[in-house]
């Protein structure tokens, strides 16, 4: 009891309005966070403060500067596309989070001219019924999951709308790990030892936190050194997006043929919140506060005033709590307050959502009819061994494909790693395999996650959500680049089976359909061309794109006369000077 | 909006809010800020406290990421929002294992 208490006992608070507002305070901030640290564990500010290598020099924004939701692309970014058939570390040659966004945020939109000759894009009608979420939608989705974080959170991601109209799978996964995987979920699975407190009895309603590990997480220190980044970047999950296919009929009268059952959902969670006070001191204002909330959810519904009026009494409550313990938390807030203002915090959060909800409704009423509300939060104590689960060497992408006829939404779990490889599954194909060998071949998962992630994933407790292996590469470094091919081809397929089952979709292109080595060769040459034509089209006269690593055949077509000087002779010395020096150190003249 | 503004005037201390960042291990680390205060600094005094490279992590506002020169006003950041730190992350596993 005591060692769970102290692990949730001290929320780190930094407090930065008493930093100047001006850019020159950096050194403030610094004492705002010196102080918050403990003496011993004090690190140098040194890494955070350097200054920027080469290799972090920006080569593009996109879409653009300005652009609310940009991605930021770095000379280190870009350098992984080099090609990779000339002896390259291929763990140099993995596409990053930055490039993948990049390119996923590419397809989401029309393609630009300058760059359409390398990367086509897709058409309107793809677009309109794809959405693709960034690469880190899937581990955000895991730690939620794990950690038994606030799914509202989660529901916000990217475009809400989307996820709301997938509200119901995931709250089903939500609700059925919180009801069946309670003892599997333990800690001993990590050969933690166990807090003081037993676990819950099997029976008891699956909400009950589980007892806290003795010692708090551990902090990963990201890119503490880069052999420390290295390893963990082989080994962390990499891209992760979703498609989402939404029936162009699909008007509200489709989507309120699925809408969450709020009766459903929200007995459980009183259930739980019953047996939480069996287990748990405190909190029980908040709980009957939950309850009352999600009754008046239920009651208002979509009335925006009214969900004001809600959110504020509920605000009231946890901004006081949060106040008063927020000045007094930087050591000595008290461990009761500390879990009360979690906890409602999580209520305050639940209720946001909620107030999004209606927001959506009001604003975008064909895909968000299909939920009604978001029940409000489940205790959220959990922590399991999630840093070994987020840890495990997997490559997956989540495609979420909403059903194409009545059939319920599909999440579509697509997983690259130990798929067959293309030509293998050519060779199967000429063999004169019949496609339906294939097909399972291809499609055989469960073996895969459950497994190795039973903890946080399986079709069994998640209907909704199927998981696919897909056609990989034969080499090390392309796994980005498949999966990146499969999801444009799946977004631009012009006919597809049904997305009841994912056994159809996925195999639906068989090996023969799908890219050849050279085809993804070319691929990853083109959208080095593409993003250097981007870069071309917002490059400044004084910060000219250097082209200088680029190692294959020289980029075709002369640039617009703006760029062109700079920029084209840098990529044809570049080809001389870092072409076939040492390619996995690539020569560096970027301009500053 | 308005209704944002007025809530933050119920606060004990005008014109501040908090914002929880949350890194993947769970780690929960708040901030008081103010509203009009490019998240620079916060993202700044994160990567400071946790001894990270500011490039080696991504800021996260509801999936989408955070650009330095932003502030809470701008992306309708709350009270008590949070703030997803993501480790910046490379695709793939070799194919052999």
């Amino acid at each position: 009891m005591p060692s769970k208490r102290k692990a949730r006992a001290d929320p780190i608070s930094i407090d930065l309005c008493n930093t100047d507002d001006e850019d020159d305070g950096t050194a403030a901030v610094a004492a705002a966070v010196d102080a918050t640290k403990p003496a011993a564990g004090r690190r140098s500010s040194r890494i955070a403060s350097q200054a920027r290598k080469p290799d972090e020099a920006v080569l593009l924004h996109f879409p653009s500067e300005d652009a609310k939701e940009r991605i930021t692309l770095t000379y280190a970014d870009v350098r992984r596309l080099k090609s990779g058939a000339r002896g390259a570390a291929p763990e140099t040659l993995l596409l990053s989070d930055n490039l993948v966004d990049l390119y996923i945020k590419y397809l989401s939109g029309p393609p630009q001219q300058l760059c359409a000759k390398f990367i086509p894009g897709l058409d309107e009608k793809s677009r309109s019924h794809v959405h693709m979420f960034s690469a880190f939608f899937l581990k955000r989705l895991k730690t939620t999951i794990t950690k038994g974080l606030s799914m509202h959170t989660m529901m916000k991601w990217n475009e809400n709308k989307v996820l709301f109209t997938h509200l119901r799978a995931f709250l089903e996964f939500y609700w059925a790990r919180q009801f069946e995987s309670r003892p599997i979920e333990g800690y001993p699975r990590s050969g933690r030892p166990l807090a003081d407190e037993p676990l819950p009895p099997p029976n008891e309603p699956p909400c009950v936190p589980p007892p806290q590990p003795p010692t708090r997480p551990k902090r990963v220190r990201y890119g503490a050194s880069s052999s420390d980044v290295a390893t963990r970047r082989a080994a962390s999950l990499s891209t992760a997006e979703v498609l989402g296919r939404r029936r162009a009929s699909r008007g509200v009268g489709g989507a309120a043929s699925e809408p969450i059952d709020a009766d459903a959902c929200a007995d459980p969670l009183v259930d739980a919140l019953d047996g939480e006070n069996s287990s748990l001191s405190g909190g029980r204002p908040l709980r009957r506060a939950a309850k009352q909330s999600m009754q008046r959810i239920e009651w208002l519904k979509s009335d925006e005033e009214a969900w004001r009026e809600v959110d504020r009494q509920q605000e009231g409550r946890g901004v006081r709590q949060r106040r008063s313990t927020a000045t007094a938390r930087t050591e000595a807030m008290e461990e009761a307050d500390a879990k009360k203002a979690r906890r409602e915090f999580e209520a305050r959060e639940a209720t946001k959502s909620d107030r999004q909800v209606a927001r959506l409704r009001r604003g975008d009423s064909a895909p968000v009819a299909s939920s009604t509300t978001v029940p409000a939060m489940a205790p959220r104590e959990a922590t399991g061994d999630a840093q070994a689960l987020a840890m495990a060497p997997r490559e997956a992408t989540v495609g979420d494909a909403q059903a194409a006829d009545e059939a319920e939404d599909v999440v579509l779990l697509m997983v690259a790693e130990e798929g067959p490889t293309v030509e293998a599954m050519v060779a199967a194909e000429e063999g004169a395999a019949d496609q339906d060998t294939v097909g399972a071949q291809v499609g055989a998962p469960k073996d895969h996650l459950e497994v190795e992630e039973e903890t946080w994933f399986s079709t069994e407790r998640m209907p909704n959500i199927i998981l696919k292996k897909v056609p990989q590469q034969k080499n090390d470094y392309d796994c980005g680049l498949y999966m990146l091919t499969f999801i444009e081809q799946l977004a631009a397929a012009e006919e597809l089976p049904s997305f009841e089952t994912a056994d159809g979709l996925i195999a639906h292109f068989s090996g023969a359909t799908l890219p050849k080595q050279e085809a993804i060769d070319e691929k990853r040459a083109n959208f080095y061309k593409g993003v250097f034509k981007l870069a071309e089209a917002q490059s400044q006269p004084d910060d000219p794109i250097v082209h200088s690593d680029w190692d294959g055949e020289e980029l075709e077509e002369p640039r617009p006369g703006k760029r062109q000087r700079g920029g084209r002779a840098g990529a044809l010395a570049g080809d001389g000077a870092g072409g076939t020096g040492d390619p996995a150190v690539p020569v560096v003249t970027s301009v500053e | 909006m308005a209704d944002e503004e007025s809530k933050q005037g119920e606060e004990a201390k005008p014109n501040t809010m908090q914002l929880k960042v949350v890194s993947q291990d769970g780690t929960e680390v708040f901030f008081k800020c103010k509203p009009d205060t490019k998240l620079e600094k916060l993202m700044r005094a994160f990567c400071q406290r946790q001894g990270v490279a500011m490039e080696s992590v991504r800021f996260l506002f509801d999936g989408n990421r955070i650009r330095e020169n932003q502030t809470p006003n701008e992306l309708e950041m709350e009270d008590g929002d949070s703030i997803d730190v993501v480790v910046a992350q490379v695709g793939g596993t070799p194919t052999t294992r």
